[in-house]
């Protein structure tokens, strides 16, 4: 009450008069420093507006770039052999993190990574570092068990090939980044790869992309896809057989290549060793290369029949030439060529069918020098092919200025070819004497259908008359007879005109030949209309070194497969085996295969029926109406049939009609409308 | 007089202009965090309810009693401070939170209220109408009674709150009339810290010459960080002035109109991480722009003008020590949060009232706002 009192006392005096006064200052004080504030929200939101709206825009959309979904590759008829995926990978923001080093060991035993380089890479980030990239699921659930805030997953693309080692060396190797390394995903990795964006998504603080539009967007920025030439079945096929005459004759190393010669075409390419692509790690050294391609090396007798046909092209010689074959043993100066066996005189004919290198000398030193290097080029010798693949090798034709070296570069020494180009050369017989140029890219159409590369058949020139290559096919005939070098890759069925080689392999240490060998085969075939060119070589076979023996049974795997396979009409009638009795000089006996006991072609079967259950050959028209175009031509694709594409948008037409039966491969038209979303 | 009417005339005289400014406010950050944090509007809806119990409750006891009160209240808090040195809940690198079962209290919210009831006790209690201007010997009372709370504050650490709290008990030891012989000397330690970080942050130096520091090399790096960052804002902008930078390009961006409800994109992907708490109003300014950013300084104006005004009419000293304290408490608070949030000011860690997430800062803003209305409603009370 006392209190009471006073402050009573006191409301009328001076003191309360100044504690207004007080309140007042107070309050001018208070409300001018709000006004500052306010003046400094001017400045900002009126006056700065522009420059600071760009700022946020810069870092919250500028920054972002989503990759493309990588595009995918697919053999003639459609089945995918390289795809994209979706993966999980794992990411932290270790700015929230109080003891680096200790969550860094304790997510590196979680999640089976690498101690040191994890903190390393935690150590570096600031508010970003990639714990594992492309985790396994079990990871990604690992990583969530820990239930740290600062953890996360974000879905990134993964490589992935279905087919596994089938064509591995061709489609070659994309790394974690998902760039290509290697094979076509390195030398379409521009197409493949599409176009980031950097316009649709927003970046958060922490670096996360947030997609903000549909689906329809994301089709757009997708890779183009790649079609290649290559048959999936046939690739098997080359594969399995290629791998067993590796195998069974403890080579190091092999070749093969099955080519269309009428067009160009490269329907099959294969090496041995193989690897699979989605563990490339694993595989062994060397297994990674693609042979076929990449490496020249001294092909051997296989080379005469180029001799043969450019010496009858030039007139230099004709069918009924006789050429003295020396009995077996030709001195040129200082040097002597020898054959296997001997033999007297000979017609050029004769002398393919048993591969005589004196006969073949006789041959080029009758051509002359220059006109045989000039047809060597013709066809396609010493020029790289251009088939997209890095790394092509060029070979070399050294001008044969001795004597010898004409006489050995008659015979296929002393100067150095690829698998692919050998396959082109005898195309060029095959065909009639017109050189295709060998392609293995048939297209590449980008997401919205438009073709950003379409390689047709190219009849790049003329390598000799007609008659000639004719008649060297013809020639080539009598090899797999019985007298010949080859009666191991007669068939029953089809005609078949083909060429033994057994090079010398150069000694790169001690300079000159070594006992090692490259045995090779080369078969036309049916050889009066021909489908396929096969080439198989094996690289130092160590049980049998002769082309005959080592190479054309796989030969005769590959075209048992591929001949019905291609729809080629059967030469003859599938008689009674006409005596083909092993040969005199090399005599194994042949076994008798029947084909249904072909472990390859059962597997081929085995494959065909798994995969493609409608009747051979024939799909039912998917329905594509209102399908984006991109959607469109995946599904065709994947029905094994070939898009064409009319206008842009969505599909408002098709022809054939959906759900007709056609043959596989048939072109289905597709009319689109409306702007692309 | 009856006590209906009395009471009539109580709830008559409530400082209704504080009361809606304050509801709207209420209001408006509900609807903000809505955007801000999506989930924790509803959490903060019911601290807004426990902040108006309180409120009613608070005016409803007799001003003499909260008087009476004040010094135990006082030693309350600073006994709940000290005991959180020993038993307190880290977050944030901070020892700021008691648990007591499911709650989570930040005795530093509370000790704020206490310090002013203090200081205005102190004020009443020692008015000596003959000489009413205090000089140097006659303050170390009342400094002592601040200084105390402030450095229990500042030791958590919570550099935001104490240093709001010290410029509360400056504007209340200003109130209270001091000798001018104290405001030259005040006005001599401003120009003399103003100097030294003059000296030691921006003086030019020449080149290859190393810079003669007084106080600078005391500091902590962090410390050190905040100040030079605060006087070169383009400088390091991911580290020391990422969240200056960050703030002032969400308020910036917002321009005139605002980006819209929900549409903020600074806000949305969480490039502010305090962003639902101490960064509240970039929110606010970022959404809806400029012109919602002048009513919700209107708005804290009323308050401020009321309060001022609950001071200007209250019946005696007491009265108008705590008015005036808590309109000093609500306004170097949000001078200091939307100060930092422009860039005017360091960034230390702050709240702004009534908008901010957070059930301690509600509760002892609301308090506050009842103690007012308390004053206010029992001013013509004998």
């Amino acid at each position: 009450m006392r209190d009471l009192k006073r402050t009573a006392a006191a409301r009328v005096d001076d003191p309360t008069r100044w504690v207004r006064l007080r309140v007042s200052m107070v309050g001018v004080v208070f409300l001018g420093l709000l006004a500052a504030v306010f003046a400094r929200a001017v400045q900002l939101q009126v006056r700065e507006r522009e420059r600071l709206r760009g700022m946020a825009q810069d870092q919250y959309v500028r920054d972002v770039e989503i990759p493309a979904r990588r595009g995918d590759i697919f053999d003639r008829r459609g089945v995918a052999l390289a795809q994209s995926v979706d993966v999980d990978s794992i990411w932290v923001d270790p700015s929230q993190l109080l003891d680096v080093k200790l969550a860094s060991y304790e997510l590196a035993k979680k999640l089976d990574v690498d101690r040191a380089e994890l903190y390393d890479r935690m150590q570096r980030a600031k508010r970003f570092a990639w714990v594992k990239r492309q985790a396994r699921p079990e990871d990604v659930a690992a990583a969530k068990a820990l239930g740290w805030p600062m953890l996360g997953i974000m879905r990134e693309p993964r490589r992935f090939y279905p087919q596994r080692e089938l064509a591995a060396h061709v489609i070659g190797l994309v790394g974690t980044d998902g760039h290509g390394l290697d094979g076509l995903e390195l030398a379409f990795e521009d197409e493949l790869s599409g176009d980031p964006t950097t316009r649709l998504g927003f970046r958060d603080a922490r670096g996360r992309k947030l997609l903000t539009n549909g689906l329809e967007d994301v089709t757009a920025r997708q890779g183009a896809a790649v079609t290649l030439t290559l048959d999936r079945q046939l690739q098997y096929v080359t594969e399995r057989a290629l791998e067993s005459a590796v195998d069974g004759a403890k080579a190091v190393a092999g070749m093969a290549v099955v080519m269309d010669p009428k067009t160009g075409e490269i329907l099959a390419l294969a090496n041995a060793p193989r690897f699979n692509p989605n563990a490339p790690e694993k595989s062994a050294p060397g297994a990674l290369r693609n042979r076929s391609v990449t490496d020249a090396f001294e092909p051997g007798s296989t080379f005469k029949a180029f001799v043969v046909a450019a010496a009858l092209d030039a007139h230099a010689i004709t069918e009924s030439s006789t050429f003295d074959c020396e009995k077996g043993a030709w001195a040129i100066g200082k040097h002597v060529v020898h054959d296997t066996h001997p033999h007297d005189v000979l017609t050029p004919g004769k002398i393919l069918q048993v591969s005589s290198n004196i006969g073949a000398a006789k041959i080029g030193a009758a051509l002359g020098r220059e006109k045989l290097v000039d047809a060597f080029s013709r066809f396609g010798f010493a020029e790289k092919p251009d088939l997209g693949l890095p790394g092509a090798a060029r070979g070399s034709i050294p001008f044969p200025r001795a004597e010898i070296s004409l006489a050995t570069q008659s015979y296929g020494q002393g100067l150095t070819a690829s698998a692919i180009q050998l396959a082109a050369g005898y195309a060029a017989l095959a065909n009639g004497g017109t050189y295709m140029k060998p392609y293995l890219v048939s297209k590449v159409v980008d997401p919205d259908g438009v073709v950003l590369l379409e390689n047709r058949p190219t009849a790049e020139r003329r390598a000799v008359s007609e008659k000639a290559a004719k008649a060297v096919i013809s020639m080539l005939e009598s090899v797999v007879e019985k007298d010949g070098t080859a009666p191991k890759a007669r068939m029953d069925e089809f005609r078949v005109a083909g060429k033994t080689g057994t090079a010398q392999k150069v000694d790169t240490v001690a300079k000159g030949y070594s006992d090692k060998r490259i045995a090779s085969f080369i078969g036309v075939v049916p050889a009066e209309n021909p489908r396929a060119v096969i080439v198989v070589i094996v690289d130092e076979p160590k049980t049998d070194i002769y082309g005959g023996l080592v190479a054309a049974p796989a030969f005769k795997e590959i075209a048992t497969a591929a001949m019905p396979y291609l729809g080629a009409q059967p030469s003859r009638a599938p008689s009674a085996a006409p005596a083909t009795v092993a040969s005199a000089e090399k005599p194994a006996p042949r076994p008798k295969e029947p084909a249904a006991k072909n472990p390859v072609v059962a597997a081929i079967e085995a494959l065909d029926t798994v995969t493609e259950p409608i009747a051979a050959g024939v799909v039912r028209v998917p329905d594509l109406k209102g399908k984006v175009s991109r959607q469109a031509v995946a599904m065709l694709l994947g029905a094994s049939l070939e898009p064409r594409l009319d206008g842009s948008g969505r599909v408002t037409s098709q022809a054939p009609a959906p759900g007709s039966l056609v043959d596989r491969g048939t072109r289905v038209t597709l009319h689109l409308a409306g702007n692309a979303p | 007089m009856d006590l209906g009417a009395q009471r009539q005339r109580m709830i008559m005289q409530a400082p209704w202009g504080v009361l809606l400014a304050s509801l709207a406010v209420s209001g408006i950050g509900i609807y903000n965090l809505m955007s801000a944090a999506r989930s924790m509007w509803t959490a903060q809806a019911a601290y807004i309810g426990v902040g108006l119990a309180v409120l009613i409750a608070v005016t409803l006891v007799d001003i003499r009693f909260i008087q009476s009160a004040a010094v135990p209240v006082y030693l309350l808090n600073i006994g709940l401070l000290v005991l959180l040195k020993f038993i307190g809940t880290k977050a944030k690198g901070a020892e700021s939170w008691l648990v007591l079962g499911p709650l989570r209290v930040q005795p530093a919210e509370f000790m704020k209220i206490g310090m002013v009831l203090m200081m205005a006790k102190y004020f009443h209690d020692d008015y000596r109408p003959a000489s009413p201007s205090y000089g140097f010997l006659r303050l170390i009372p009342p400094l002592t009674l601040a200084v105390v709370p402030t450095l229990l504050v500042l030791v958590q650490p919570d550099l935001g709150t104490a240093l709001m709290m010290t410029f509360t008990a400056v504007t209340l030891i200003a109130f209270a009339r001091v000798k001018w012989t104290v405001v030259v000397a005040a006005g001599v330690i401003g120009l003399l810290s103003a100097a030294v970080i003059w000296n030691d942050f921006a003086r030019p130096v020449p080149e290859g010459e190393t810079r003669t520091t007084l106080v600078r090399h005391h500091l902590k790096k962090h410390q050190e960080g905040r100040i030079s960052g605060w006087l070169d804002p383009q400088s390091d902008l991911k580290g020391t002035n990422y969240h200056s930078m960050q703030s002032k390009i969400a308020v910036g961006s917002g321009g005139f109109s605002g980006k819209g409800w929900k549409e903020g994109t600074q806000t949305a992907l969480r490039y502010l991480p305090e962003q639902h708490t101490d960064f509240i109003f970039s929110v606010w300014a970022e959404e809806h722009g400029f012109l919602s950013c002048l009513l919700l300084l209107v708005l804290y104006g009323v308050i401020l003008v009321g309060s001022l005004g609950v001071a200007h009419n209250s019946r005696d000293r007491f009265g108008a020590f705590v008015a005036v304290g808590i309109a000093a408490m609500l306004f170097w608070q949000v001078f200091e949060n939307i100060g930092m949030v422009t860039g005017l000011l360091p960034v230390t860690g702050i709240t702004l009232p009534l908008m901010s997430y957070g059930g301690s800062s509600m509760v002892s803003v609301m308090l506050g706002i009842g103690l007012l209305a308390n004053i206010s409603m029992r001013r013509h009370l004998f």
